[in-house]
């Protein structure tokens, strides 16, 4: 049953799922109706056609550019840095944060292999300089490594007008948001402390 | 704070089907070697921290042809509550449980019970490398202080990263490093003098008592000398960052600050006796626990495995005179020992250990 076999094994490479989990998906997949087969199918196969990264932010989008850029009613002149796309969601849900967004797409590890040219800072330095942001907020997750990202940041814009802060008690780590989460982020939006 | 009782199976060469009773302040055992009196403190340890005194690996902790082990042990927290812990190891992975939930972080489960395991191997910390030295402090000082148990972690993921970075050869980053290393450098410093000198307070004394030998310190020298702040620091890593490119490593850092015993005529490790090496490197367990219930008011379990063997019996009733600080205690003896001359053997159990059974 090589069939089965790969579909086991390919359900266990994503996140959370190990091998017994993605036998479990893959038996009920087998008795499942074959309609929501095939939809899930359609789904997971254009999902990277029909969602991809705004170009100018970097948050998922289905338009680009993203309708959080292109939004009028939106605060043009404060911009949120964050490590990952899941991260604009949750400061979007906490419903307190109406400005931009910048997604670098992690954060500076050198065990990792992961440094500043590995980053979306080229991006971020060059809207900085086009843009009329007054305020730059930092929310990289409260982990060594966005520290790092962090005081890299505070770093080259040392000498830029932009007044930096930073979120004083980080993002829930992974993205997925519950009530009591939305509560923590919105105090530490408005605790936010000076950098 | 005190076990009840422990069981389980497939951990060396423990048969605990039946939960063991341990309901008492001392627990002595008594048995040949290779019977497995070390290993039932190993249990008990593994319990406590997740890990062994033993070995690194975990592996070696699983009895012959076994793939997968369990042990479970109740006991009685410091607010007088029964609570369950759990650890299990399948597939090679740990699992641990307090109360059915389960932990991923093992400092969830390292500050529910406070042990201090007394071994032959302790000798280290006088006669060892500073690196063994440096691991006997910051073990007693993360016993009372979890935030020194966070800034040392966090501390040695930074050093981690800037050696990464010394090794690719890209030096642009290394002002943000410098700047997070000093951070949490000067809070360990710091931490460090503070805990030597409160220390230096208990030390001296209780080796006094056992070895009569006077004015025997504990000395804290920081890598980082004549740095008084976290600017003195950033301004020292400067200093040094052609010999760390050169190198391809932090030369400098709480990662390479000495301690030392001193006597008056030296240090203990270059001029002292065997047997004051050993003394002092059970006194250096013993400061452990008094220093832990000073600072948390609290006692410590204890896991003194063979090491009163060394005693004449006189010091070694005064060695458990000295150090009453203790909730419970297990002691591993040999057969036909006679272990103590004083000891309440009403609030002891006494169990013979044959193959792995406890009887
Ligand atoms: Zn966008």
């Amino acid at each position: 049953m090589s069939a089965l076999e790969d579909l086991i094994e390919h359900l266990s490479r994503l996140p959370s799922i190990g091998p017994k989990t993605a036998s479990r998906l893959a038996y009920h997949l087998i008795k499942t109706d074959n309609g929501y087969n095939k939809l899930l199918g359609e789904e997971i196969a254009t999902i990277q056609d029909k969602i991809f990264p705004c170009s100018i932010c970097g948050s998922f989008t289905e338009t680009d550019p993203c309708p959080i850029c292109t939004s009028s009613s939106r605060d043009h002149s404060t911009i949120c840095v964050v490590e990952q796309p899941q991260d604009v969601v949750t400061l979007l849900s906490s419903g307190v944060y109406d400005g931009m967004f910048h997604v670098l797409g992690g954060a500076i590890s050198p065990i990792d292999g992961i440094g500043v040219d590995q980053l979306n800072f080229a991006k971020l330095i060059k809207r900085l300089k086009e843009g009329s942001f007054k305020e730059l907020i930092i929310a990289t997750n409260p982990t060594e490594e966005g520290d790092t990202t962090a005081l890299y940041l505070r770093q080259i814009l040392k000498d830029s007008d932009i007044q930096i802060t930073r979120l004083a008690s980080g993002l829930p780590i992974g993205g997925d948001i519950e009530y009591a989460d939305k509560i923590t982020v919105a105090r530490s939006l408005r605790g936010r402390i000076k950098f | 704070m005190r076990f009840l009782n422990i069981q389980g199976n497939s951990f060396r060469n423990l048969n605990l089907e039946e939960p063991l009773n341990l309901n008492k302040k001392q627990v002595i055992l008594i048995g040949a070697n290779g019977q497995g009196k070390t290993n039932l403190l190993e249990a008990l340890y593994f319990l406590c921290y997740g890990n062994s005194f033993r070995t690194s690996n975990l592996k070696e902790l699983l009895s012959y042809f076994s793939k997968s082990l369990n042990l479970k042990a109740t006991f009685l927290s410091d607010k007088d509550e029964k609570r369950q812990i759990s650890i299990s190891i399948s597939n090679k992975k740990r699992q641990i449980k307090i109360d059915d939930k389960i932990i991923h972080d093992r400092k969830q489960l390292i500050y529910n019970i406070p042990c201090i395991v007394f071994s032959h191997d302790d000798i280290a910390f006088i006669t060892g490398t500073p690196e063994s030295r440096r691991k006997y402090f910051n073990q007693t000082m993360s016993m009372y202080d979890p935030i020194f148990f966070d800034d040392l972690r966090y501390y040695n993921k930074i050093l981690k990263q800037r050696n990464a970075l010394l090794k690719k050869g890209d030096y642009s980053l290394l002002d943000v490093y410098d700047y997070n290393l000093a951070k949490y450098g000067f809070l360990i410093m710091t931490a460090r003098k503070k805990a030597v000198d409160e220390m230096n307070l208990l030390f001296p004394n209780l080796y006094k008592e056992v070895s009569n030998i006077d004015n025997v310190k504990l000395e804290y020298k920081s890598s980082w000398r004549n740095c008084e702040s976290e600017e003195d620091i950033i301004e020292n890593l400067k200093q040094n960052r052609e010999r760390d490119i050169k190198f391809s490593v932090s030369n400098t850092g709480i990662h390479r600050d000495k301690f030392t015993i001193n006597t008056e005529f030296g240090e203990l490790s270059a001029i002292g006796s065997t047997g004051q090496q050993r003394l002092a490197s059970l006194v250096l367990r013993a400061t452990q626990c008094k220093y832990y219930k000073l600072k948390t008011e609290k006692e410590p379990i204890l896991l003194v495995d063979d090491v009163l063997l060394e005693l004449d019996h006189e010091k070694r009733d005064k060695f458990l005179y000295l150090f009453n600080d203790y909730s419970q205690a297990f002691f591993t003896f040999l057969p036909k020992e006679k272990y103590f001359n004083k000891i309440d053997l009403d609030n002891s159990i006494v169990y013979n250990v044959e193959k792995g059974v406890f009887k």
